[in-house]
């Protein structure tokens, strides 16, 4: 009869797993990832079910975005339902699903979660958020889930790293935190700042806190000797959050002025990510300089502002960061002139910086250039008294050749003696013209020998 | 059957009939083979059924080599001891050209013989060849005959499609009609 294999039949073909033994297959598929071992189902009958033996021991059970995106929702509980309830070892190492319960999966999801706390899980990764492209009920996710993880969640010790997206984080009034803790990752949640307060008190070895999108967070106190690492990103009612981390090594902000932390004692602080997302108006200016004035030692600096409260000019903040090697401004040149940046400089020092880094806006592409204006402010005058001693490296990205920016570029030059190279990526390449290299190349330069680098 | 010789021998026959005489030590290696000396059966011939000859004669000069490193180790300085690193790069030298139906053989023979050591090596060796590979590169690599029908591979494919489907947006079920 005809058999799908492609040799002849007169060739005498024998099946070289003929003799292995089972088990020894199975030894074999265990160093496999499971995807791959469950691959081996159809090879013959005989491997249909050999895999099955590596699930009732597997403890790494992984089903994210991958698999969910491949399966409908049905699929994915049927399976997971499957896996779980055929389990036999007593431990499980790392737990992640990428599931949206909505009504209809809330008690499976909730005994899933059951089982895999039932096993001393260490690494859980819960992301109820769910696959938007198969699911057309969605919207009111944080709504639905509340109430909805199991009290047995809230008093498993064993876990070491928790993710959580898009789910209510409602622990019952005896919750005592998670002792082991060391990393926490928050998306979308519904958590009070009380709760938050409560996780890293109790957590003897919470170093990474990560708290994204999530609230209301009023009155968090974050206080800790062990955390490295810390992100506060869009939180909501995230007022009057203190900061309290000696150890701290980077900090990562996002968010509105009126959420930004009060830091205290965080001298450790090697690099600071700083996304303001309002207008500065002329309290949030006051604001921003206590806060950077916080950051003052960090060696890494990102600041991203829509721009820079210029009408605080008079009480300019005057801080030196001493330690700062990096810098990286984003939207800084605002769209007709570059008061902002020369500002900038003139309130903050960074007498070691080696490399600093404008990112321009992007997609700007109907602006007319050719509009002119150049004014230099009395108040300036300390910023032209000074040189960049240090600075080796400048990068401008989404550059365009437009007046004012090339008045930045003219600045820097004059004032880099140890240069050693410029790069300017364009957004587009037609803005790479011909007056534009011309003018580049005439400009005085400090460094005669730096580099310069055009990126199209 | 040793006469002058300080050295037990131990001759042991392949499922082809060929005849291999080796140390007592060298045999000692298998843990089967070593339960059976133990018992003392060691002046017969002992059938290695289900070994060819080819097969075992890697597998002695596996055992032989095992017997080189671990004999003087006792003694201090033992210029035949390897680290770690040098045990990995003598095992993947071994290993070193052999084809999918001898490694079949030897894990055969490996299991069979209870050595652990190199029963690792075969098995590091068939992860790495199978890792990563579709089904059907599998049994081309290992002749493997596919006994299901089209329709019954299709069932199993979509039981476990989680398993089969690489790309996310690749339609699920788009070859059944």
């Amino acid at each position: 009869m005809a058999r799908r294999g492609k040799q002849p039949m007169h060739v005498a073909i024998t099946d070289n797993f003929k003799k292995l033994p089972n088990d020894v297959i199975q030894h074999i598929l265990s160093f496999l990832p499971l995807k791959n071992a469950a691959q081996t189902s159809i090879l013959s009958k005989r491997w249909r079910h050999l895999w099955k033996e590596l699930l009732k021991h597997a403890n790494i059970l992984e089903f994210g975005q991958g698999l969910a995106s491949t399966l409908t929702r049905e699929e994915y509980a049927d399976y997971l339902d499957y896996i779980l309830l055929n389990h036999k070892a007593d431990k499980i190492d790392t737990f992640r699903i990428f599931f949206y319960p909505g009504l209809a999966y809330t008690e499976v999801a909730r005994k899933w979660i059951e089982i895999v706390t039932s096993k001393e899980v260490e690494e859980i990764d819960l992301n109820f958020r769910g696959n938007p492209r198969r699911d057309k009920d969605q919207g009111l996710v944080a709504s639905r889930t509340l109430k909805f993880l199991p009290d047995c969640f809230y008093s498993c010790s064993s876990i070491t790293s928790l993710r959580l997206t898009s789910s209510a984080f409602l622990p019952p009034s005896n919750f005592q935190g998670f002792t082991n803790l060391r990393c926490l990752y928050l998306c979308g949640v519904n958590i009070s700042g009380e709760t938050i307060t409560k996780i890293i008190d109790n957590s003897l070895v919470l170093i990474s806190l990560e708290i994204n999108a999530c609230g209301p967070l009023n009155e968090t106190r974050i206080e800790s000797n062990l955390l490295k690492r810390v992100t506060l990103d869009c939180c909501w009612y995230a007022m009057d959050t203190t900061l309290y981390a000696p150890y701290i090594d980077y900090l990562n902000f996002v968010g509105r002025l009126s959420d930004m932390p009060e830091l205290e004692d965080v001298e450790s602080l090697r690099e600071a990510i700083i996304h303001v997302m309002d207008e500065l108006g002329p309290i949030g200016g006051e604001n921003l300089f206590k806060f950077l004035k916080e950051l003052r030692h960090v060696r890494k600096l990102d600041l991203i502002l829509k721009c820079y409260p210029r009408h605080l000019l008079r009480r300019a903040p005057n801080i030196t960061f001493r330690n700062l090697r990096e810098l990286e401004l984003h939207c800084f040149i605002s769209q007709d002139d570059s008061e902002d940046i020369r500002l900038f400089f003139t309130g903050c020092r960074f007498p070691r910086m080696e490399k600093f880094t404008i990112r321009l806006p992007s997609g700007n592409l109907t602006w007319v250039s050719g509009v002119q204006t150049t004014f230099i402010h009395e108040e300036s005058q300390a910023f032209l008294q000074f040189n960049f001693r240090r600075l080796r490296q400048i990068k401008i990205i989404n550059f365009m050749g437009r007046e004012h920016e090339m008045q930045v570029l003219e600045l820097l030059l004059e004032r880099s003696p140890i240069l050693e190279i410029l790069v300017l990526e364009f957004e587009v390449a037609d803005a790479l013209t011909e007056a534009i290299t011309n003018r580049l190349w005439s400009m005085p330069r400090a460094s005669p020998a730096a580099k310069i680098v055009l990126i199209s | 059957m040793s006469e002058s010789t300080e050295k037990k021998m131990v001759r042991l026959r392949s499922s082809d009939g060929e005849v291999f005489e080796v140390e007592e030590s060298v045999a000692k290696v298998a843990k089967t083979l070593q339960d059976m000396l133990e018992e003392d059966c060691a002046d017969a011939v002992i059938p290695i059924t289900c070994v060819r000859a080819p097969i075992l004669t890697k597998v002695i000069d596996y055992c032989k080599d095992q017997v080189m490193i671990s004999s003087s180790s006792s003694t201090t300085n033992n210029p035949n001891e390897r680290t770690e690193q040098e045990r990995k790069a003598w095992g993947q030298k071994f290993m070193e050209g052999v084809d999918s139906s001898t490694l079949c053989e030897l894990l055969v023979a490996s299991n069979f013989l209870n050595i652990e050591g190199l029963l690792n090596l075969g098995v590091d060796k068939m992860v790495s060849m199978i890792q990563g590979k579709y089904p059907q590169e599998i049994r081309d690599m290992f002749n493997v005959v596919n006994d299901f029908t089209p329709e019954e591979e299709e069932e199993i494919r979509n039981q476990n499609a989680w398993a089969f489907e690489r790309d996310p947006y690749y339609k699920k079920r788009s070859s059944s009609k």
